[in-house]
């Protein structure tokens, strides 16, 4: 994967190495520029898991993504500029879907930024209308404009719970606090991306 | 979608929406040129990879989920109780 590259298609000039400020800034360059879409889901080819194939297709504009392709980018970018990225298996509720942790969203933590030591980062560019700024792995109300969010832990599992606004179409979204590999997605990402019947094939 | 620093840019079909704090704007992308524009100046897509078949089949596509979606809007108004 080509950082430099990656960083300019963000808008970045440059990364001086880990901190709580520059996670900051990736963070909100990444969801700024770097749609959510399924635009490529509608020509019926399906679209690549692999971090690195993603982060590719970001990089030339070809695509955004969903979950599993920005935030596998996302932890990919952030693991070749050196912070400490741990994946995790999350899932969404919506008005027709309960709560529950199926592998059918992708979360990302940071830690041991050097400035900050002790504090864990709930990271997430894959929701769409989620997180501007990374949020404190801890119990807390938060204002992103045009949203109000609320972290805390999950009733359902041992992990956290986002509560959304209610002018989201998600409600809520719960993650395990255990870390997950790549390969955890992948019957969910075949699935998703290529079934008719699935939410990001049938709307684009 | 994609975030801005206070909104949301959500095209959904060919509805283009941006949500802020107070008000959310919407508009239905008439046309064609309408809808890859928006893809390309909004959210910064050009898809230079498709060809003209296949930007008048994701074009056609769009058009015929807005239209589901009017349906199913109707279905339902017709249901609720006057």
């Amino acid at each position: 994967m080509d950082t430099s590259a990656f960083l300019h298609r963000l808008g970045l000039a440059q990364h001086d190495g880990p901190s709580v400020e520059a996670l900051f800034a990736l963070h909100t360059a990444f969801a700024e520029s770097v749609p959510y879409e399924t635009v490529q889901y509608q020509l019926g080819h399906g679209g690549p898991l692999d971090p690195i194939e993603s982060a590719e297709r970001i990089i030339s504009r070809e695509a955004g993504g969903y979950c599993f392709q920005l935030n596998g980018a996302f932890s990919a970018l952030l693991t070749a500029l050196g912070y400490q990225v741990t994946l995790h298996r999350g899932g969404v509720q919506t008005s027709s879907r309960p709560a529950q942790v199926d592998s059918s969203h992708l979360v990302l933590t940071v830690s041991g930024l050097p400035d900050a030591p002790e504090q864990e980062w709930f990271v997430d560019v894959g929701l769409g209308d989620g997180l501007l700024v990374p949020l404190a792995l801890e119990p807390g109300d938060h204002r992103q404009d045009p949203y109000d969010l609320v972290l805390r832990p999950s009733d359902i599992v041992d992990g956290w719970r986002l509560d959304h606004d209610p002018r989201s179409s998600m409600v809520g979204m719960d993650f395990e606090s255990a870390p997950a590999t790549m390969s955890d997605f992948e019957a969910q990402h075949a699935v998703l991306s290529v079934a008719p019947d699935s939410p990001f094939v049938r709307v684009c | 979608m994609l975030r801005k620093p206070g909104s949301v840019v959500i095209l959904r079909a060919v509805t283009l929406s941006e949500v802020f704090a107070g008000h959310t704007d919407t508009a239905i992308l008439q046309t064609q040129a309408d809808f890859y524009e928006a893809l390309d100046d909004v959210f910064g897509l050009p898809l230079t990879q498709l060809t003209s078949t296949q930007r008048d089949h994701l074009w056609r596509r769009a058009i015929t989920q807005y239209e589901d979606f009017l349906a199913r809007q109707a279905k339902q108004a017709q249901q609720e109780p006057a």
